[in-house]
């Protein structure tokens, strides 16, 4: 494999990891959101009193 | 107000993922080709950020970790959970992107100089450190040991960034750029720090929401006797 592969490869596992473990908490707004009845979680700041 | 802040939160994302689509057109049609390593020398322009803003997330542990045995709050509890998953994440990236330099600039993947290995120990000291909170029932007493935990922890950052000074390594301890070089490298500094800051942030948001879905007290200053008005529960999983 020669330097472009290797430099391909590293950018595509760390921009994947970075962007997914985003997505992830993304998610897990989502989901919150849902339990407390809506999507948007910053429309209820009175949870953070 | 409630709607400034939500227009806030997704300015902040889509600046940070324009500008890294940006330093990522920089890297192709920019940056020139270094002449004695090749291509592969490209990874350095994530591989540093990502380091300095991985040993930031761990002194974010640190000072949090500290902030909690200060002030028996958690609320520092939670910003050292978020900022300790952010630390491991930011500690694979740093090798992974070494490992991919070494392959092609050393001929090895790997190889137990004293940085790479205090690197390895960093990455292996946070795992456990996300992998013990939720092993913890009470929530008092997680806080308590992982605080001591993360203080210890940092103490391998000085580490890492002194071994290649202090001992013999193969890993380049520093590297002359050309200006282009240098513009791309400091390019690369923003959208990763913008990205880390919005990482913590929003695990710390959400540890925040999960620990009051969990009916925790939030803080323990304001309810010292563990009796408060969102109730006391038990809650194994959430940081």
């Amino acid at each position: 494999m020669s330097g472009t592969w290797y430099l391909l490869w590293a950018y595509i596992i760390s921009v994947a990891l970075l962007w997914g473990y985003a997505a992830t908490l993304w998610l897990g707004w989502r989901r919150v959101g849902r339990r407390s009845g809506t999507t948007d979680i910053t429309s209820r700041k009175e949870h953070y009193s | 107000m409630k709607r400034l802040g939500a227009c806030a939160i997704h300015g902040y994302w889509l600046v940070t993922v324009a500008l890294f689509a940006a330093v990522i057109a920089m890297l192709i049609f920019y940056t020139p080709v270094d002449r004695e390593l090749g291509a592969v020398q490209k990874v350095f322009y994530l591989h540093l950020p990502v380091a300095i803003n991985g040993f930031a997330a761990a002194f974010l542990v640190f000072v949090a970790s500290v902030g909690y045995l200060w002030t028996r709050s958690m609320w520092w509890d939670d910003l050292a959970a978020a900022a300790g998953k952010v630390t491991v994440l930011f500690c694979a990236i740093i090798l992974i992107t070494g490992v991919f330099w070494g392959r092609s600039a050393w001929g090895v993947w790997w190889t137990w100089s004293p940085r790479l290995t205090f690197s390895l120990v960093l990455f292996l000291l946070y795992v456990v450190y996300v992998l013990i909170r939720p092993t913890i029932d009470s929530p008092q007493r997680r806080a308590v040991i992982c605080a001591v935990y993360g203080i210890i922890a940092f103490l391998d950052v000085p580490l890492v960034y002194l071994s290649v000074r202090l001992m013999p390594d193969i890993h380049p301890s520093s590297i002359s750029l050309e200006p282009a070089m240098r513009t791309t490298l400091l390019a690369w500094f923003a959208p990763v720090t913008m990205l880390m800051i919005g990482l913590v942030g929003a695990r710390f948001a959400l540890n925040r929401r999960l620990r009051h879905f969990a009916h925790e007290p939030s803080d323990e200053l304001a309810h010292p006797a563990g009796i408060s008005p969102l109730g006391a529960g038990g809650f194994g999983g959430h940081a």
